[in-house]
């Protein structure tokens, strides 16, 4: 493994747990609306570093890329227009 | 094609972007996304039923995140990205034939995946030992179907983990044992990303 890979998939882990316990330390009381919208978003952030490091999409195909995009998208407009409205 | 060019290819593919030129890679078997991509869709609509149920009976759903543990939800999201992250340097080792590091790596994958079980198991088991189960508010019900299911997805996965391990241990075809690792290892972060968005809806919102 490339130091350099070694070293990107290490931040982004270091980045969706530091994400993952802010949101957890949030967790105590029920959100307010503008808490709401940024728990979903930070959530869809994690999973989209998810997909494109770990999952390595970052060197799929276009078509790949885009479905993974779209679902990350939808599952955040669906969800903030439930949530939020 | 030899072995050695074949694994040459690999490393092209892998490594993108040298000389300008992208070679885009689909991880694992293309027929496999099919799957892949339809899972993540019925999850998504999953997703929307929670929430407009949530968004129908709030306070049956406020009162639902008060009872869950935010503590085993962290833990067991904590042990799902570790172990993605895991199963992301098994790749990458396999892909640089140390197939030696890549078993022993699958292999913790493989024992996060099973704290997550245990976990979940501890969950079910503290509902039950309170008189919750999947007849009750519609909180519970979405929980337990929902989480259900993605616990089967994860116990399939440590499975496939565990074949993976195996192929890296005892290998045959360079290409076909690369694709089947990477197969595995896109399944996993699937079961990852779907368990990210459920995090969310049972124990932060």
């Amino acid at each position: 493994m490339r130091p350099k890979d070694h070293r990107r998939l290490a931040t982004v882990w270091i980045v969706v747990i530091a994400i993952t316990g802010a949101c957890w330390l949030e967790s105590t009381r029920p959100p307010s609306t503008l808490l709401q919208g940024l728990l979903i978003a930070l959530t869809m952030t994690k999973a989209w570093l998810v997909i494109w490091h770990f999952m390595e999409l970052r060197e799929a195909p276009r078509w790949l890329q885009t479905l993974a995009a779209g679902w990350v998208g939808v599952v955040f407009v669906v969800l903030t227009a439930t949530y939020l409205r | 094609m030899t072995a050695r060019r074949t694994d040459a290819t690999l490393r092209r593919r892998a490594f993108a972007g040298r000389k300008g030129a992208r070679t885009a890679h689909v991880p694992g078997e293309p027929e496999l996304w099919i799957f892949l991509l339809g899972d993540l869709l019925v999850f998504a609509v999953f997703f929307a039923i929670w929430a407009a149920a949530a968004a129908h009976e709030p306070h049956v759903f406020a009162v639902g995140r008060q009872d869950a543990s935010q503590t085993l939800g962290l833990i067991n999201t904590a042990a799902l990205l570790t172990s993605s992250w895991i199963v992301a340097s098994a790749v990458l080792a396999s892909r640089q034939s140390d197939h030696a590091r890549a078993a022993v790596l699958l292999r913790r994958a493989m024992l996060l995946g099973a704290l997550f079980v245990a976990i979940k198991g501890i969950e079910y088991t503290l509902k039950a030992r309170h008189g919750v189960d999947v007849q009750g508010s519609a909180f519970d019900a979405y929980y337990f179907v929902f989480t259900g299911l993605h616990l089967g997805h994860v116990l399939i996965g440590i499975a496939a983990l565990g074949y993976a391990r195996r192929r890296c241990l005892h290998p045959r075809a360079v290409l076909e044992d690369q694709r089947l690792v990477e197969g595995t290892a896109s399944y996993w972060h699937v079961v990852d990303v779907l368990w990210i968005v459920l995090f969310l809806l049972i124990y932060l919102l």
